[in-house]
This record gives structure tokens, sequence and C-alpha cells, in this order.
């Protein structure tokens, strides 16, 4: 017998999108970090959401569970077309700071034209962005940090940004 | 790209109009399957960058 209302799952698979990851280092080891809230992804724990919006810019103003259909929160994944459109950016070509790779989504999950929010998520395969002239040490350093993650992580460098984006869809056709 | 990254209210990129909420519980923990396999962690080095033609 149930009490209460039981709600069957939309999907039983999580939904695998593309995404940015910033590299920051703290106490010498290497962690992806969000673009633009500093949210530390953790290693072999999937990355709650939270709604770090300021008030002031909320549409939904109570405190929430993210994502919220009313709000902007949640943990962001995009189509591969659009990330490859940004690989183009200078800013990914400083240094070894950015990573792109796929990464599955599940919980609550807002789905938009070209992406999704959710509550949950954890990184299913990784590419490193190596710019040019990048110590090949610091390159191997970072990416056995990013192995801690225990899924694949790949250097690519980063020279322009079709070779970039062609390089990525190189070792992803490889891979199938 | 300007107009995505400058969208700070947002986290990463702009996903476009939102169009449905859905509820995704996968039958497996998606990082308990990676732990578990185990298989992913590569024993020699990693491979080093690819190298493709400059334009």
């Amino acid at each position: 017998v149930f009490e209460g209302r039981v709600e069957a799952p939309d999907y039983v698979e999580p939904i695998v999108g593309w995404r940015l990851w910033r590299i920051s280092e703290r106490g010498g080891q290497s962690r992806l970090r969000s673009l633009f809230v500093d949210d530390a992804w953790p290693y072999l724990e999937p990355l709650e959401a939270r709604c770090a919006i300021p008030r002031l810019w909320r549409r939904a103003r109570a405190t929430h569970p993210a994502p919220h259909g009313d709000c902007d929160c949640g943990i962001y994944a995009t189509l591969w077309s659009v990330v490859a459109a940004h690989l183009g950016h200078s800013r990914w070509h400083r240094r070894p700071a950015f990573a792109v790779g796929e990464v599955a989504l599940w919980g609550t999950v807002v789905e938009g034209e070209l992406g999704w929010r959710s509550t949950y998520a954890y990184p299913q395969r990784m590419f490193l962005l190596v710019p040019r002239k990048t110590d090949v040490f610091h390159t191997l350093r970072v990416t056995s940090d990013l192995e801690r993650y225990e899924v694949p992580v790949e250097p690519v460098d980063v020279l322009g940004a079709r070779t970039a984006a062609a390089a990525i869809e190189e070792r992803m056709r490889a891979a199938v | 790209l300007a107009s995505t990254v400058s969208n700070r209210k947002g986290e990463d990129v702009n996903i476009g109009k939102a169009i449905r909420t859905i509820k995704v519980e996968p039958i497996y923990n998606p990082v308990a399957r990676l732990t578990k396999r185990g298989s992913t962690r590569r024993s020699t080095q990693p491979a080093p960058p690819v190298t493709t033609p400059r334009r």
C-alpha cells in the first residue's frame, strides 16, 4: 500500500551533455571548478546544485531547490555544437586552465533549447585544453590530478577554434 | 560567446529558453559505476597532446 504520491521518473539513465570547466590548483592539486560559480567538483562524488543567484536577480524569490524552472540555477551542460563553437575563444588558449568534456546529469533536470540544468552532475570524460608552449610536465601533472575523477582524461592541443574541436571529434570517433 | 560568458546569472553557457522539467533517476549510481569499473584509470603515462595542423 502506497501512501502519498509516487512519481515515476521520466528517464532512468542520466542525460549526458557537454560543458567547460576551469581548473584550479589548491593545496597542490588540480580540480575542476565551474566557470562562474566558485564550486569545486568533488572527486568521486556528484556535485549537487545550489541556487547561487543573488536574490535581487531571482524571479522565484523564496529559497528553492536547484534547478528551478523560474530561476537560472542548476548545473549546466549543453550540446557539443555549442561547446565546439566556444573553443575558438582566446580565453581557453592562455594556459592549461580549462577542460571540456561530457558530464552526466540527473535529479531534477530543466531542459532548454540548447542544453540542460540539473540537480546532480559528474564528469564522464574530459579533454584538457593545452595551449602551445605549455610545459609538458605541468600538463602531465594536471592530467594525473584530473584522473582522480576516475574518468578518461586526454590532453588536447589548442591551436585554434576548428583544430581543437576537430581534435576532440577525432578522439570521440576513435572511442566509438 | 560574449553574451553567454557574461551571463553570470547562470552558471555557465546560455542554454536557451526552458522547455520542460523532467525527473531523471538513474537505475545505477553514475559515480559508483565509474569507481566500480575502475578500468578508466590508465596504468601508463597519459598520451601526449594531439598535434593538429596549424592554420
